[in-house]
């Protein structure tokens, strides 16, 4: 992989880190009723979002994808009004944190119903397909869980048989809030699920953006080129409680967490960066400044900018400004 | 064209995909089979499998899959074999469909179509029967309509084919081939949330939709020989209702019957009763009177057992006569 | 022994049902035979039934208000302990009519009774109260129970009164349609010179006040001419079908009476026979019967030939529409002195115009001219 690539990989990581970081804080200052952390997914998500085509390519993520979202394309200060709940957001306000939308850059607006997006990638490879759109694919994420729900399973049969161009993008982090994966399926590998419908399945190590951007762009670019759908599972951790609210004391021993943190995908990667020649210790120690000051510019915008009206609860029910009666 | 509501809703749908090519069929058995009413038959030659999609046994997907395509700017019209079969599909419908232009705040919307057949009188026991629009007819930013003429069924179809937002499209099985009608050619509208008064009179207003119609319309001839005059208001939409209709009927007769096969309890009828007490109090000479389905999960497979669900022509005379002497 | 099943009795040709307005009697009340239990009304007349047999009033099966087809059952009476079951019987439940099927035919338990004075007033009618400053206690409720409906508020404030149509006006105008559209009427008239009636009357009414009890009227007089007269002139009392004329040999005089709104037809019976004081007594009875709604059934069935009083108000000139099933109608115009040439010298006589519609397919002009001619005759020769 291009030096250049390397360092963005890096760029996007401590992009996601620090965001999640500074959004942790505003919660525990009470200055956001809630947010939801990324730590342990940075490299799956930099590797993945590297291999998305912007432009082109269509990202039906999940909730925990903002390393995949800013790797596509979202600029920071969205991030901070959607975690504001401004106006300004894409949603007006409305959705949860991390409920990225943004139609120009291919970012499809979700709901927070585990799985129910992952039927909705296969809607938008259909219609490329519909439209003989080659070269374009879709990429759909979600966490170990979804693949316990029916939804999940139906869109992937669903896909494989109209061989939908489709990359089904799984980030394993062995824990659904607090229910861990040997209590939510008997297999370890989870692209194992892959071969009852009759795609591709393949499992790599999340922790290594490089590994993961592999995988993904290889399952991209055989989707665009009309060879179907694929599964990836991207085996990673989280290292936060399932967000602002959880406290996973009550289900994880911290021994496990510090434990995975010894594998924390972010140093590592700075510290192959560093033996690769690719970065100085001094070019991180000032590319992660620069990112903080970046991403502190774009906090206070967005916390001084206006909440959205009263009034706008009502708009964008329907097309139209009908109401239940006429 | 000479149609009953079969080929209504035939002839509009093959009208609609000679019109515009983003329109897209997907449903079980639509495909080789021409659907299990024939509503498509010979459409897979004529238009082809990307066009007429065979789906897998999967309702959820198959509205998820269709809520992706519309999202990506298809018009997708999906269907559901029976209505009895959509609640694998009610988050897709209510969790996803309605919300996606609100969610985004109006940045994705949702432009489908979903036809499912419904209803009773047909020997289709409890999983072929039963009517579903009171589950879906609270939901904001869903719209539902239930014609049952074949007048009504092209002029609503063509109005929900071209209606920007989601539209659960309710055929009653038992109208499917009750009558024929001569019908305009052309592929005219009629306004979703406009009833109709399939009758005039002056002495009761009655409230009904679907196949309940038809008979009401039968009673309300036989009184007339009486001397009692009955206003017949079909209802054609469910969501959004016309107020107006039923509020202008009510300055007329002081008197209102709502019949539905549906339940009665939090049915349609309930929400009209509701909205009549609060806006017409001073209009009611009599109570509001609603004769509905009776309230037991669904109507049987013996005759007796489902006469005995069914409202008859003559129970619906007996309390049009009582409303009138009240 | 099974108890009596009463139905629904047809009161008069052309009706298909009754209304129970009133039970004269409860369940459990006994009952002499001929004695009246249930009051019905129908297009053509409110009655009261007399009961066929002696016994109890064991079972009701239609409650007052009820409108039931003609020979749907309404009670049972006997002794006791009898058998009241509603099973059914070629004879007393077989369908009253084919058009039966528009009418109520079920079998329904007595309603509890109605509240006599129902306080709860609809929004409807407190808006219309409010709007209009009517008591609604003063207006007559048409509703169930009494209940005043937003319509009787409309009906009692409105400069125009609506009257919702009975029964017996809609069959009354069904009729009066059906005759104006089928029968192709004909008219004529003639003058009487009625002085002589106009003294004979007043000669025989002190005799008559005391041996019968009431004073005869010029109506009476007139009838029973045209009944004397119609001996000579049987077509005039017969009727067009669509095969034959049909000569009736009896005349059964049918004649109108205008009551509470109401036209009713009494007949009387072969009255081709009956001398003046027989004729006049049972015109007297019947109007009289008929004013307190006494009248039996039969009594207002058939009749050959109708006349009628049109002068009783003053009017000097009608023209009537013939009962369907006859040829023709007789009015007897208002009496007035008028001057008229007797012997080439005016004259002050008591002048009457009788006016007669028949039905042309029946009856030509020779023969009505025929006929008033000899009536004519026939009342001028009367005299003190």
């Amino acid at each position: 992989m291009k030096a250049s690539e390397q360092r963005e990989l890096l760029r996007r990581m401590l992009l996601h880190r620090q965001i999640d970081t500074r959004a942790f804080q505003l919660n525990r200052q009470g200055r956001i009723p809630f947010a939801l952390g990324g730590e342990g997914h940075e490299a799956a998500q930099a590797g993945a979002s590297l291999a998305f085509m912007r432009g082109q390519d269509v990202l039906v993520p999940y909730y925990r994808d903002l390393g995949l979202a800013l790797g596509i394309g979202l600029p920071v200060i969205d991030v901070f009004t959607s975690l504001f709940a401004k106006k300004a957001d894409t949603s007006g306000g409305r959705q949860f944190p991390s409920h990225f939308s943004n139609k120009a850059l291919g970012l499809v607006s979700i709901s927070s119903i585990i799985a129910a997006h992952v039927a909705h990638a296969v809607g938008f490879g259909l219609a490329m397909q519909y439209r003989k759109e080659r070269g374009r694919a879709v990429l759909c994420s979600f966490g170990d869980g979804a693949t316990s729900q029916g939804e999940w399973h139906e869109a992937l049969n669903f896909a494989a048989v109209m061989q939908a161009p489709v990359v089904f993008f799984c980030q394993n982090n062995g824990w659904a809030i607090s229910v861990p994966q040997s209590k939510q399926m008997r297999i370890n590998d989870i692209a194992d699920r892959a071969i009852g419908y009759g795609m591709p399945g393949s499992t790599v190590d999340g922790f290594d953006p490089i590994a993961v951007y592999d995988a993904v762009h290889a399952a991209l670019e055989r989707a665009r080129n009309g060879g179907g759908p694929s599964l990836i599972e991207a085996k990673c951790y989280r290292f936060l409680p399932h967000t602002s609210d959880d406290d996973d004391r009550t289900y994880r021993q911290p021994e496990e967490v510090e434990t995975q943190r010894t594998r924390d995908p972010l140093p590592t990667f700075e510290r192959q960066l560093i033996e690769k020649q690719i970065y100085s210790t001094d070019e991180i120690a000032l590319l992660k400044a620069e990112l903080y000051e970046h991403i502190d510019q774009a906090l206070e915008e967005a916390a001084a900018l206006e909440n959205p009206s009263a009034d706008s609860l009502t708009t964008n029910v329907y097309a139209g400004t009908e109401k239940a009666w006429l | 064209m000479n149609v009953n509501n079969v080929e209504a809703v035939r002839a509009t749908l093959h009208d609609a995909l000679t019109r515009d090519e983003r329109i897209v069929i997907l449903g079980e058995d639509v495909g080789a089979r021409g659907n299990v009413f024939l509503i498509t038959k010979d459409f897979l030659q004529e238009f082809g499998p990307q066009r007429i999609v065979d789906t897998p046994l999967s309702e959820s997907a198959i509205i998820g899959v269709a809520v992706g395509m519309a999202m990506d700017g298809l018009r997708p019209i999906a269907e559901i074999q029976f209505a009895d079969f959509i609640f694998p599909a009610f988050n897709q419908i209510v969790g996803e469909a309605a919300k996606t232009r609100y969610r985004s705040n109006g940045d994705y919307t949702c432009p489908l179509v979903i036809r499912t057949p419904y209803g009773g009188g047909v020997r289709g026991a409890l999983s072929h029967s039963i009517s579903i629009e009171a589950l879906f007819y609270h939901v904001p930013g869903l719209k539902i309509v239930a014609p049952a003429f074949p007048a009504d069924v092209r002029g609503l179809l063509n109005a929900a084919i071209a209606d920007p937002d989601p539209i659960l499209f309710l055929e009653h099985k038992k109208t499917y081939r009750l009558a024929r009608t001569d019908i305009a050619d052309e592929a005219y509208t009629i306004p979703i949330g406009q009833a109709d008064i399939k009758r005039s009179g002056t002495d009761l207003t009655v409230v009904s939709y679907g196949y309940f119609v038809h008979l009401a319309l039968e009673a309300a001839a036989k009184l007339s020989s009486e001397d009692i005059s009955v206003e017949v208001i079909d209802l054609r939409s469910i969501r959004p209702m016309d107020k107006t209709t039923i509020l202008q009927s009510l300055s007329k007769t002081h008197r209102l019957l709502i019949i539905h096969e549906d339940h009665a309890f939090g049915g349609i009828g309930a929400e009209i009763a509701a909205m009549v007490a609060s806006e017409a109090l001073f209009e009611l000479d009599a109570p509001i009177r609603r004769l509905c389905g009776p309230d037991v999960p669904a109507m049987g497979y013996a005759h007796a057992l489902e006469d005995a669900y069914m409202i008859s022509s003559e129970q619906m005379a007996t309390a049009m006569r009582e409303m009138v002497q009240f | 022994m099974p108890a009596t099943l009463i139905t629904m009795p047809q009161l008069g040709e052309t009706v298909t049902e009754g209304t129970i307005t009133r039970w004269l009697k409860r369940v459990g009340d006994p009952i002499a035979k001929y004695e009246a239990f249930a009051e019905v009304a129908t297009d053509k007349v409110n009655a009261e039934i007399p009961s066929p047999t002696a016994g109890v009033l064991l079972a009701i099966h239609i409650a007052e208000g009820a409108t039931v087809a003609t020979g749907t059952p309404i009670a049972h009476i006997g002794d006791p302990g009898s058998d009241i079951s509603l099973t059914p019987s070629a004879s007393t439940l077989a369908p009253a009519s084919p058009n039966a099927s528009n009418t109520v035919a079920v079998i329904e338990p007595v309603a509890e009774p109605a509240p006599t004075n129902l306080r709860h007033y609809s929004p409807a009618v407190r808006r219309a109260v409010r709007a209009s400053g009517i008591d609604p206690s003063t207006v007559r409720g048409t509703g169930t129970g009494g209940r005043v409906t937003l319509r009787d508020i409309a009906t009692a404030t409105t400069h125009v009164e609506r009257i919702p149509l009975t029964r017996a006006r809609r069959m009354i105008a069904a009729h009066m349609v059906e005759a104006k559209q089928t029968i192709p009427h004909a008219w004529t008239m003639i003058e009487v010179d009625v002085s002589g009636l106009v003294a004979k009357r007043a000669h025989d009414a002190a005799s008559f006040v005391a041996n019968m009890g009431f004073k005869p009227t010029y109506f009476q007089y007139f009838a029973h001419t045209v009944v004397q007269t119609l001996a000579r002139h049987p077509m005039m009392n017969a009727r067009f079908t669509p095969d034959a004329i049909e000569v009736f040999r009896r005349v059964d005089l049918a004649f109108a009476i205008a009551l509470d709104g109401n036209l009713i037809v009494p007949v009387i019976a072969n009255s081709q026979h009956m001398d003046f004081a027989t004729f006049a007594h049972a015109m007297h009875d019947m109007t009289s019967r008929a004013r307190s709604h006494h009248l039996a059934v039969d009594e207002l069935h058939g009749g050959t030939i109708t006349v009628n009083n049109t002068g009783a108000n003053g009017s000097i000139l009608s023209s009537p529409i013939i009962n369907g099933g006859q040829a023709a109608i007789v009015t007897m115009e208002a009496i007035v002195k008028r001057p008229v040439v007797v012997h080439d010298a005016i004259a002050i006589r008591s002048m009457l115009n009788i006016c007669c519609s028949i039905d042309h397919r029946v009856i030509d002009g020779d023969v009505v001219g025929g006929f008033l001619r000899d009536l004519k005759h026939h009342l001028e020769q009367l005299h003190a």
